[in-house]
């Protein structure tokens, strides 16, 4: 591969890992969204 | 042990802290430029002073201690706790000359909270500052989130076998490449890849709310800077309750929960190993503890009717929870809504979310979900062992990067650096009791400032006794550092006290 082709491959990979991350962030604040929903329903 | 200081180890300790403060004073020549680009005249004369003062005695240190040997482990932790407290008031400089500080002593404190990403603040009339002060103090908890070490292993000392003393000193022992010096260049990757999206990001966003560009600009990479390395300072005195923006909390929420996870964690998942996010144990259990705490806090809060509806709850109890559980320390609420709205109940789920902390080799602080992983897996372990026969041997494995085995010595290691945590925020809350403070109000505002976290109930403010001042100081900084580098600094002066 070549040392172009090689830096294309890293940055790829980082914005792969940026979009797995911010995807478990947003499933905390939807996880965090359910709880306070659910508790909300038990409180009622 | 710590054997009687040598010469060479006074000279080691003041060359690498001189590097470490020439650091420092090279960091003020952003905010110069913001102060001469904005002509803030007076400011600007600020920071000339803060860097000449910086750079004498960073660049005279170096050449009174030149060194003749390298780094050993002693030094290390020593020079990594050493060069924040002479980093705290070289950097103070700018702050108390700015005329925004009763004392050198609070400026001293605001710029320990900066470094230590806690954000607990003395600062007088923070929304007149000028864009240099805000840009000095945003930067300070932006790098100081990254450590001072890492600025100063990235840029200015190369190739020293011992460098990684100093990187383990300062709270962060994972190496994410075979060489510390790479390895802290690969945290600045991370971090500053991320300034670039959270920075512009923020920017539309306070745009897209009908702000100037100028300011737009400026607070966006202010608020990401205070976000991602859960420091928590903001420009203005109502922090993020400012803005009364959806998406700047869900922007800043979403920055700061990926703030507080582990370098190595982040490393791993951006060279390809996204599976890491699921299985590793520092996520597991700072998700199962963050559900807990909102969920406590959630319903005590229901329970006196604090908040009305889904979403004021939702922005309130787990924007506020989230951020104690980062470390973090921004808040949508009024300073002293928490003593006033919360009752004891809810306020004691934010204290047990900071104490917890985010992850280790990050930006937050508190225990750690390492830790709290490592101590529950052997709890558990504990309780099976007692349904096992006797002669069972029972090996307990978790997850970080890879499968690694427990042993006692890390058991012991957790446990102890969770009792001085707890040992440390406990104190706050008798001295808080002393002084007259309500005990959960000092319990909140010691675990605030011990986890690094910010979040204040209304203790903090330019009037508090200078005791307790100096107390959050020495816990911002032994709690930053987790511990053992402050103890082999105490056990140097100890050493040099007693000549032997």
């Amino acid at each position: 591969m070549s040392r172009k082709a090689s830096k294309f491959q890293d940055y790829k990979e980082h914005a792969a890992g940026i979009a797995t991350e911010v995807a478990l962030a947003v499933a905390i604040f939807g996880g965090g969204l359910l709880v306070i929903i659910v508790l909300e329903f038990l409180v009622d | 042990m710590i054997t009687r200081p040598k010469l060479s180890d006074w000279q080691i300790i003041g060359f690498y802290t001189g590097k470490i403060i020439v650091g420092v004073g090279l960091m003020m020549l952003l905010p110069l430029v913001i102060g001469i680009v904005f002509r803030e005249w007076s400011a600007a004369v600020d920071f000339i002073i803060g860097i000449s003062i910086a750079l004498t005695i960073g660049h005279g240190l170096q050449v009174i201690c030149r060194k003749r040997r390298e780094m050993t482990w002693m030094p290390g932790l020593v020079t990594a706790a050493f060069s924040w407290l002479v980093a705290m008031v070289v950097g103070a400089v700018p702050h108390y000359l700015s005329g925004h500080f009763g004392s050198f002593f609070d400026a001293s404190f605001d710029l320990m909270s900066g470094i230590t990403t806690t954000g607990l603040y003395l600062l007088q009339d923070l929304d007149h500052i000028s864009y240099s002060l805000n840009m000095w103090r945003h930067l300070l908890t932006y790098v100081g989130g990254q450590g001072i070490v890492v600025v100063a292993l990235t840029f200015l000392i190369r190739g020293s076998a011992g460098a990684f003393m100093m990187y383990v000193g300062e709270g962060k022992d994972e190496k994410l490449l075979p060489n510390v010096i790479q390895t802290a260049r690969a945290l600045w990757i991370v971090s500053l890849t991320y300034m670039v999206v959270g920075g512009v990001l923020l920017t539309a966003a306070n745009l897209y709310d009908g702000m100037a560009f100028t300011r737009a600009f400026l607070q966006g990479w202010w608020i990401f800077m205070g976000s991602w390395s859960t420091g928590g300072f903001a420009p203005q005195s109502f922090n993020i309750l400012y803005y009364h923006s959806l998406l700047i909390e869900l922007l800043t929420m979403t920055l700061f929960i990926i703030g507080s996870f582990n370098f190595a964690l982040h490393w791993a998942v951006w060279t390809g190993n996204r599976r890491e996010v699921y299985r590793n144990i520092e996520i597991v259990s700072f998700i199962t503890t963050l559900f807990i705490t909102v969920t406590l806090g959630s319903y005590a809060l229901l329970r006196i009717d604090a908040f009305r509806g889904t979403a004021a709850l939702f922005r309130k109890s787990f924007y506020q929870i989230v951020s104690a559980h980062t470390g973090t320390g921004l808040t949508n609420m009024y300073p002293r809504q928490f003593s006033d709205e919360w009752g004891g109940a809810a306020m004691l789920a934010v204290i047990i979310a900071m104490a917890l902390g985010g992850s280790a080799a990050s930006t937050s602080g508190g225990f750690k979900a390492m830790r709290v992983g490592i101590i529950t897996r052997s709890f558990m372990a504990e309780i099976r062992s007692l349904t096992l026969p006797e002669s069972a041997v029972l090996v307990e494995k978790i997850h970080h990067i890879k499968d690694r085995y427990l042993n006692d010595k890390q058991i012991q290691s957790s446990m102890m650096i969770v009792l001085a945590f707890i040992f440390i925020y406990l104190g706050g809350g008798v001295i808080g009791s002393l002084y007259g403070y309500p005990f959960i109000d000092a319990l909140f505002e010691s675990g605030s400032a011990g986890a690094t976290v910010g979040l204040s109930s209304g203790v903090t403010s330019p009037d508090m006794p200078t005791g307790l001042k100096a107390y959050f100081m020495f816990v911002m900084w032994i709690g930053r550092l987790e511990f053992i580098a402050v103890f082999a600094l105490i056990g140097f002066i100890v050493r040099v006290g007693r000549g032997k």
